[in-house]
């Protein structure tokens, strides 16, 4: 029994070697690390999204895991940099120590994390200035709102997190001095009923505009809105990183989008060989790749000055005489 | 010690049943079962890194499954491996990013012996409780593991082991001077992080070997184990050997989490509970309770998890799916387990050592 095993292993080692051999070099591949499931129809679908489009229109191999814990995001890298991967992707603030890591070994791959501010040799970042269109959403918030209440509800308490609120309150604060917002933090990506505890919580309280920014457990405020819309409280969410409007048709005014050809972009540049290393800031002024989309359905609750003021402010930081308010980190 | 064939036979009928559950599973989700146990074995085995690899994720397992095992082996249920490896982290994280002067050798011993009997210590609050007020401890070390990742989370997020920028959940780095040297060089496998704790794990599994059948304190408590009246009636303390079998049996599952801290990067304790003090359960129910057996199934979950591995990433299924599979795994551990000690019970087959 023992030899018939040995003689199994043996032919199983002998196939794994064929079909390794199928990784022929030349050909540019991709890969992404995404910090949780690309089910979020968020943060990570939208990278996702980005990953297939570089498939599709760079004709690139690609490839995609989901690495959650600090011990993976080292593991994945040096996985794919060892299988000769042109482009990982690290789709986070979190990734860039396990870049910086890994960097050195690979000289011939490129790390790229979203958002964040290393840059080594090859090892850069995308910056997306979503904080554009979340000052838009702040200011669209703060003209309508009845109560005199917003909110805000985050995944994890982490910069990139912090400076798309900051920006929202300093929108919502130019046309409304006297606001009050309230911030909570779910304590995960994924905890969709504390999502929606915390949300149903703010709306108790009297806010009528919350915004998330919390991936997957986003869901639980847009189902918190949801419900109180139905009981006759007049609330809007609105959608972060993706166009959400269609998850909750009747209660996203609108979302703050990142387009997915901010991936096809960067791996562009990788593939043609123009790719510096440096924190590439995308906003709207590059050619939208962020952008404000309002829900087709409630457009028309939103009044007319408002729409005026978003895109007066939209025109001026198309212009560059206006910069939204970032967190430095 | 002598082997029933049927101690054999066992652990590969529940691999071969849980390899057919998992295809028929990834048949299902429209996954190739073909292409992921490729991916699983050649993860796993495929090569010389790979099976250093295997042996990093067997460390793990080995030391919270011995845990268990000991503990089992005194009639005492710890469930709590999981929460006792974090009180462990929680406490090699502090000793580790402060005390910074200490040179290595005398460094990482002290970090490891922290972990020890910081783990011994949670595991032994719930011995205490059982010895001395009958509490029952499956529920007081699950109710510790919650105790300990809430304090973990706390610690990193907001308290007093938050890294210094204040920017991620997790804790600084822990010194070099405290870190487990790599034992094979980088020359021969490239990448490898065959760490000094996998060689810490095995000697474990022998020591307590020696413990447990080579000694009066071994024979006590399996005594205890086995029947506790029978114990007290022949002049043994129950009570202190149910202690002293948690203090152990904790500080194996805290020098895991001491291990994994120092041993792997980033060296820094972050939020995620690991798991591992439940896969442990599994773990130590198919080694048989035995030290010895524990390093076999341990190997075998080893496997598991660094194909599982592979299995996300050159066979692109979902991280979750994965999960399907080693719980079907364990599942199945469990069952049989049960089925065969309930067996043993009615047919008054003793199980031999």
């Amino acid at each position: 029994m023992q030899k018939h095993t040995g003689v199994i292993c043996g032919m199983l080692i002998f196939l794994i070697a064929l079909t390794s051999w199928g990784d022929a070099a030349g050909e540019f591949k991709v890969a992404l690390l995404t910090p949780g499931s690309i089910s979020d129809a968020g943060w990570n679908a939208l990278a996702y999204d980005g990953l297939k489009l570089i498939e599709t229109e760079l004709g690139a191999e690609v490839s995609h895991v989901e690495s959650r814990t600090p011990s993976e995001w080292e593991e994945h890298f040096r996985f794919y940099a060892e299988k000769g991967f042109n482009l990982v992707i690290g789709h986070g603030f979190e990734y860039q120590e396990a870049a910086k890591a890994v960097s050195p070994d690979f000289p011939n791959a490129v790390f790229v994390t979203t958002s964040g501010s290393t840059v080594l040799k090859n090892v850069a970042s995308i910056v997306f200035e979503l904080e554009e269109a979340t000052y838009l959403l702040g200011i669209i918030s703060g003209m309508m709102t009845q109560t005199g209440k917003i909110g805000l509800v985050g995944g994890m308490n982490i910069p990139p997190i912090k400076s798309t609120f900051l920006a929202f309150e300093e929108g919502a604060k130019s046309v409304n001095p006297d606001i009050k917002i309230s911030r909570s933090y779910v304590g995960d990506w994924e905890n969709i009923s504390k999502a929606k505890e915390l949300a149903l919580s703010q709306i108790a309280e009297g806010t009528d505009f919350i915004f998330h920014n919390a991936d997957a457990a986003g869901q639980g405020v847009f189902h918190a809105v949801e419900e109180s819309r139905k009981a006759g409280k007049d609330i809007y969410a609105y959608g972060s990183n993706r166009n959400q409007n269609h998850i909750a048709p009747d209660a996203i005014l609108a979302s703050a989008v990142i387009d997915t050809k901010v991936f096809v972009h960067v791996a562009n540049l990788v593939k043609t060989g123009k790719f510096e290393p440096k924190v590439m800031l995308l906003g709207m002024a590059e050619d939208e790749m962020v952008k404000l989309v309002y829900n087709p359905k409630l457009k028309d609750r939103v009044p007319k000055a408002v729409t005026d003021k978003v895109e007066e402010t939209r025109q001026m930081i198309l212009a560059g005489s206006f910069k939204a308010p970032r967190v430095k980190f | 010690m002598h082997i029933k064939p049927s101690q054999i036979l066992f652990p590969i009928l529940i691999i071969i049943l849980a390899l057919l559950i998992n295809a028929l599973i990834m048949l299902a989700c429209g996954y190739q079962p073909a292409a992921a146990f490729a991916a699983l074995f050649q993860g796993a085995l495929g090569g010389p890194k790979q099976v250093t690899e295997t042996f990093v994720k067997t460390c793990p397992l080995l030391l919270t499954g011995l845990a268990v095992a000991f503990a089992f082996r005194c009639g005492v249920w710890n469930i709590g491996a999981e929460g006792q490896y974090l009180a462990a982290a929680l406490v090699a994280t502090w000793i580790g990013t402060s005390v910074v002067t200490l040179p290595s050798i005398l460094l990482i011993p002290l970090v490891l012996a922290a972990g020890f009997a910081a783990g011994g210590f949670w595991a032994a609050i719930a011995g205490v409780l059982k010895a001395y007020r009958g509490v029952g401890e499956v529920i007081s070390t699950i109710m510790l593991n919650f105790i300990a990742i809430q304090l973990v989370s706390y610690s990193v997020d907001g308290g007093p082991l938050q890294e210094a920028s204040q920017s991620y959940q997790w804790s600084d780095r822990i010194v070099s001077n405290a870190l487990l040297p790599h034992l094979l060089p980088k020359s021969w496998i490239p990448g490898n992080r065959f760490h000094l704790g996998i060689l810490i794990a095995l000697i474990s599994a022998l020591c307590l070997y020696v413990v447990l059948f080579q000694t009066s304190l071994g024979y006590q408590i399996r005594a205890v184990g086995k029947n506790q009246v029978a114990a007290r009636a022949a002049g043994i303390q129950v009570s202190k050997n149910i202690i002293i079998a948690m203090l152990i049996s904790g500080g194996l599952a805290g020098l895991a989490g001491t291990i994994e801290l120092t041993g792997l990067s980033p060296h820094r304790l972050d939020q995620s509970a690991p798991g591992y003090g439940y896969t442990a359960i599994a773990v130590a129910l198919l080694g048989r309770l035995h030290p010895i057996g524990v390093v076999f199934s341990a190997l075998l979950f080893g496997v598991l998890q660094a194909g599982s591995e592979t299995m996300k990433l050159e066979a692109q299924v979902p991280t979750k799916l994965t999960w399907v599979i080693q719980a079907t795994v364990l599942l199945l551990v469990l069952g049989v387990s049960m089925y065969e000690a309930r067996r043993e019970k009615m047919g008054g087959d003793q199980p031999s050592e």
